[in-house]
């Protein structure tokens, strides 16, 4: 990661100069003073880096200069003590703020069901999805294809997901009225619609096999925060080099080329046709979400049981 | 011939013959030596002086004096003058227990008889007593009591001799020391009707005939005969030959049988000692089941330790596939890694929604500061669980920068990790392969061991050996039973091999006196021609006397060939008279026997030594009833034997109805009336 410019480095000593809440004028002249002090014009640390930090406290904060300043300005003495012993409280000095925590993985799912979103727009004719239901098949197919690839390996039991088992959606998939059908996609799906990476626009009047689609289908394309994301990525997220990665992207592109081009109905038919589809009950497992999880906590195996339960 | 030319003869013949064995000779001529001898009588006659009976049968005390005369006794019945003449011979020679002339010869009212007999010789006067009780049994009889001098000696009755004393007495004992019979001898000196025959049909008469008339070959003889007696087999010599045969084929039969039991106990023994050496060679083999049960535990420990490295091996494949995971986590941040800033923008992006994906509702300024103070949903309001939810500050986290070579190195660190347990798991297999190949080996070692099949075949021999020394300890019984009834016939052989030894011995003996006995009987032959001559002479010249009866036309005597002197009396009507085939109560068979008494006793009392002993016994000479036709020749004959045995004394015994010649024979006889003696009570 390299994000090195003027105004990071000056984002710090701001925040620094906020807290010590100084009239503007003097305010400038403690930020002007400060960056001149600082004086690092090339460094590979951030604004945030605590080395970089470290650096203003050692060298900058800490200058006589600097404390006469403070001084000068009549800034509390026990503030300035800490100015003094380099002991600047950066958590207070620095914003903080809430955000719902997501894993890694699911992260990598979000950003991955975003490129196929993507992806599948380009190259459809009205640049959308015309289908919740669409969505949910696709997905589904996408991730078939990954089960019904060898691995090199052969290791987890009772079920052997193929490549699935470490590349792929970790969504689990069941058998519905509409087919396979997966709650956790459809939660990513509000995540993504929830932050503006896609859209979801209701078209009344037409329908799918879907439930909640059985009067009016729900158009899926991208959202405003989406075509940034993605026109910021592009290229880093159509060539993606790790290889589990790149066996995903190149499951997601083989279902879009193969099944692009198919309507609903024909959808509808290729899939309720699939063999373990067909012969399956309802609410029967079809596909149990991938167990490796991409994340710090420790990556465990499922037991049997726990694979089952956790189905 | 004189009679040492006689002996010595004989004695060379003895020397000569083929048929009598050296052994035999010296035994022969001691034969000959001692008995070619003539009999030595007494020279001096012994006469009746006197008789006294006592309760003997119908006597009950009869004293008779006998005057140195021929005397006739006569009674009423026979039984009296009867008993007077067996009492007398009782008197001397006792009681013939084989041939009791009287059964009950105790008087019914007495216990006891008594006789006492007067004698003199050579003018000395001697008594002799005997007596008989009846005990339940006759007792005392053979207990004789002689008396010298009667009338002077008062020797008490209770001192006994033996017959041997009388025998000295009356002359008997050269005969008895020849082993003639004091009764045979005496039936000489009686002629009593019932036992008329005594002398001429006894045993010895030839014998005794012969030696009286000085045949002294004949005492060689009767030693001969004595020997040859001795000579004849007793009834186990007899089947001593043919017991023997069967006895020893019996133990031939036996021995073999032995033998043939001891050949098979041999074989089982020698099959018991190849199959012991078998078996001990198969034990040999088991023993070294210590090599075999080595390798059982070997192969049990293989097993043990396929088990172990088995575990070793799981435990090892899972730290493999821990390992893997391990990469498989490393490489799935290295995943993040390569989309790194799309998904921080995502994050940043996802982090605070925007709007309610429902009804697409943007979220107020207050509900986000709710989220960002708070914690709350700025969706549903409620309190978002802490896990789901974080602070982040404008403060990056230390050492993001240097995650990628911390991947990195951990990355290379779990591929050598993992090169290694897949290194130790190749190992392990390797090494189970190993001990499996080595089990494999050790069961075809166990195979080629044969351990079982040894055991089986030692088992087998075991039986078979059991089953053979039961077999030969049954033979050796067997052979136990088989020796005991070996040695028994063993025994009997030997047994039988002597007798059968004596029987040859005898039969040698026998065939060797009778080579013997063929020498002499040659001589004896002559002799007895001889004296048969003699006697022929007398008894023709006696036939004379016979003018009316039976023997009226008598016209001579003959002997047999036959080497006795049986004879026969010829008539005119060539009839021919034998006393052998004449009935005991024939009248004729008196005449015959006076006559051949008679004849007999005429001719000794012409020879030069002869029986001292001088008494002639006739009972009842002219039968029991009357005898018309015979009794003037009887009574003639009488009268005729007082002038021919002139030197005898003469007591004949008849009933008082047989007197009608008492007037002729009183002219010869004293007359006694046996009443004046008898008791007639009966």
């Amino acid at each position: 990661m390299t994000m090195t410019n003027k105004e990071t480095h000056h984002k710090a000593i701001e925040r620094v100069a906020e807290w010590l809440e100084l009239p503007r004028n003097e305010e400038n002249q403690f930020i002007n003073l400060a960056y001149d002090l600082a004086s690092v014009p090339e460094t590979n640390l951030t604004h945030f880096d605590e080395r970089y930090l470290q650096h203003l406290e050692d060298n900058v904060f800490s200058d006589p200069r600097l404390l006469g300043f403070l001084k000068q300005s009549r800034i509390n003495p026990t503030v300035i003590e800490q100015f003094e012993s380099k002991q600047i409280p950066y958590d207070e000095v620095y914003q903080q703020w809430n955000v719902i925590e997501y894993s890694i993985n699911e992260i990598l799912d979000l950003t991955m069901l975003l490129k196929l979103i993507s992806q599948y727009s380009d190259q459809s004719e009205k640049g959308l999805i015309d289908s919740r239901y669409r969505l949910q098949k696709l997905v589904y197919l996408v991730n078939r294809r990954l089960v019904k690839q060898e691995r090199a390996e052969r290791d987890t039991a009772p079920y052997d997901h193929g490549k699935l088992e470490k590349t792929g959606f970790r969504y689990t998939y069941r058998k519905r009225k509409s087919g396979p059908y997966s709650k956790n996609l459809r939660d990513d799906t509000y995540r993504l619609s929830a932050s503006d990476l896609i859209d979801e626009e209701l078209v009344e009047g037409e329908s799918t096999p879907e439930i909640t689609e059985q009067h009016a289908r729900l158009e899926i394309s991208l959202g405003a925060s989406g075509r940034v994301m993605i026109g910021q990525f592009h290229e880093m997220m159509n060539n993606l080099e790790t290889g589990v990665l790149s066996e995903w992207e190149s499951a997601i592109n083989t279902v879009i080329e193969d099944f692009g081009s198919m309507s609903i109905e024909e959808l509808h038919n290729y899939v309720c046709d699939i063999e373990d589809v067909r012969n399956a009950d309802d609410r029967k497992l079809l596909i149990r979400g991938r167990q490796v999880k991409y994340d710090s906590e420790l990556w465990q195996i499922g037991t049997p049981q726990e694979g089952l339960s956790h189905a | 011939m004189p009679e040492d030319n006689i002996k010595s003869d004989i004695r060379k013949s003895i020397r000569e013959e083929d048929n009598i064995d050296d052994e035999y000779e010296d035994e022969f001529i001691d034969i000959l030596d001692s008995r070619y001898t003539k009999l030595d009588f007494d020279k001096s006659s012994v006469l009746l002086q006197r008789i006294q009976i006592r309760a003997f049968r119908a006597i009950t005390d009869l004293d008779l004096p006998i005057n140195n005369q021929n005397t006739i006794i006569h009674g009423k019945n026979s039984k009296g003058k009867s008993s007077f003449i067996e009492a007398t011979r009782f008197n001397l020679i006792g009681r013939d227990d084989d041939n009791p002339l009287v059964t009950d010869a105790i008087h019914k009212n007495y216990d006891k008889l008594e006789t006492d007999s007067y004698w003199l010789k050579n003018d000395v006067e001697y008594k002799i007593h005997r007596e008989m009780e009846d005990i339940g049994g006759y007792e005392g009889h053979h207990e004789p009591n002689i008396v010298k001098y009667p009338r002077k000696n008062g020797v008490p009755i209770s001192q006994r001799q033996t017959q041997a004393n009388v025998n000295n007495l009356i002359g008997y004992t050269p005969l008895y020391q020849r082993g003639f019979d004091e009764f045979d001898v005496f039936s000489l000196h009686s002629v009593i009707t019932g036992e008329l025959r005594n002398f001429y049909n006894c045993n010895d008469a030839t014998d005794l005939i012969d030696v009286l008339f000085g045949i002294t070959v004949t005492n060689v003889v009767r030693k001969i005969e004595e020997e040859l007696r001795g000579c004849e087999l007793d009834e186990e010599e007899k089947k001593a030959k043919g017991l023997l045969q069967e006895r020893l084929q019996r133990s031939y039969r036996l021995y073999e049988e032995i033998q043939t039991l001891q050949d098979d106990q041999e074989d089982a023994e020698e099959v018991i000692v190849e199959k012991t050496k078998q078996r001990k060679k198969l034990s040999h083999l088991i023993e070294n089941k210590g090599k075999v049960s080595e390798v059982l535990s070997e192969k049990i420990n293989i097993k043990d330790d396929i088990s172990d490295l088995q575990t070793r091996r799981d435990e090892k494949q899972e730290e493999f596939g821990s390992i893997k995971q391990a990469i498989s986590k490393v490489e799935s941040e290295a995943v993040t890694e390569d989309v790194a800033p799309a998904l921080q923008e995502m994050k940043q992006l996802v982090a605070v929604p925007n709007h309610c994906p429902i009804c697409t509702t943007s979220i107020s300024p207050s509900k986000h500061e709710q989220f960002h103070e708070e914690g709350d949903c700025p969706l549903c309001g409620e309190e978002i669980p802490s896990k789901r939810y974080d602070t982040v500050s404008e403060v990056e986290e230390k050492g993001q920068v240097d995650e990628k070579e911390r991947r990195h190195e951990e990355l290379e660190e779990l591929e050598a990790r993992r090169r290694q347990v897949k290194g130790e798991i190749k190992f392990l297999n390797d090494e189970i392969e190993e001990k499996k190949q080595r089990i494999q080996e050790i069961e075809r070692i166990e195979e080629e061991s044969k351990f079982f099949e040894y055991k089986r075949q030692k088992k087998t021999l075991d039986d078979e050996i059991t089953q053979l020394r039961e077999q030969s300890r049954k033979i050796e019984l067997r052979i136990e039973a088989i020796s005991e009834k070996f040695h028994e016939v063993a025994r009997d052989v030997r047994r039988w091999k002597l007798l059968n030894k004596e029987r040859i011995q005898k039969e040698q003996r026998q065939k060797a006196f009778e080579a013997f006995q063929d020498l002499i009987t040659r001589e004896q032959k002559e002799a007895r021609r001889r004296v048969q001559n003699q006697l022929r002479q007398r008894m023709n010249s006696l036939l004379k006397v016979f003018t009316r009866g039976t023997f009226e036309t008598a016209t001579g005597v003959t002997f047999r060939e036959d080497d006795s002197y049986k004879y026969t009396v010829h008539t005119t009507g060539r009839k021919k008279s034998k006393p052998e085939l004449l009935e005991e109560t024939n009248a004729e068979l008196t005449l015959h026997m006076l006559l051949f008494h008679v004849a007999v006793l005429a001719e000794l009392q012409e020879e030069n030594s002869t029986l001292p002993l001088k008494l002639v016994l006739i009972d009842s000479p002219y039968g029991n009833g009357q005898d018309n036709e015979n009794a003037p020749d009887i009574t003639d004959f009488l009268l005729k034997m007082t002038e021919v045995l002139d030197e005898y004394q003469i007591i004949v015994a008849m009933a008082d109805s047989n007197l009608a010649d008492q007037k002729r024979l009183q002219q010869k006889y004293d007359l006694s009336a046996i009443a004046d003696y008898i008791e007639t009570g009966e």
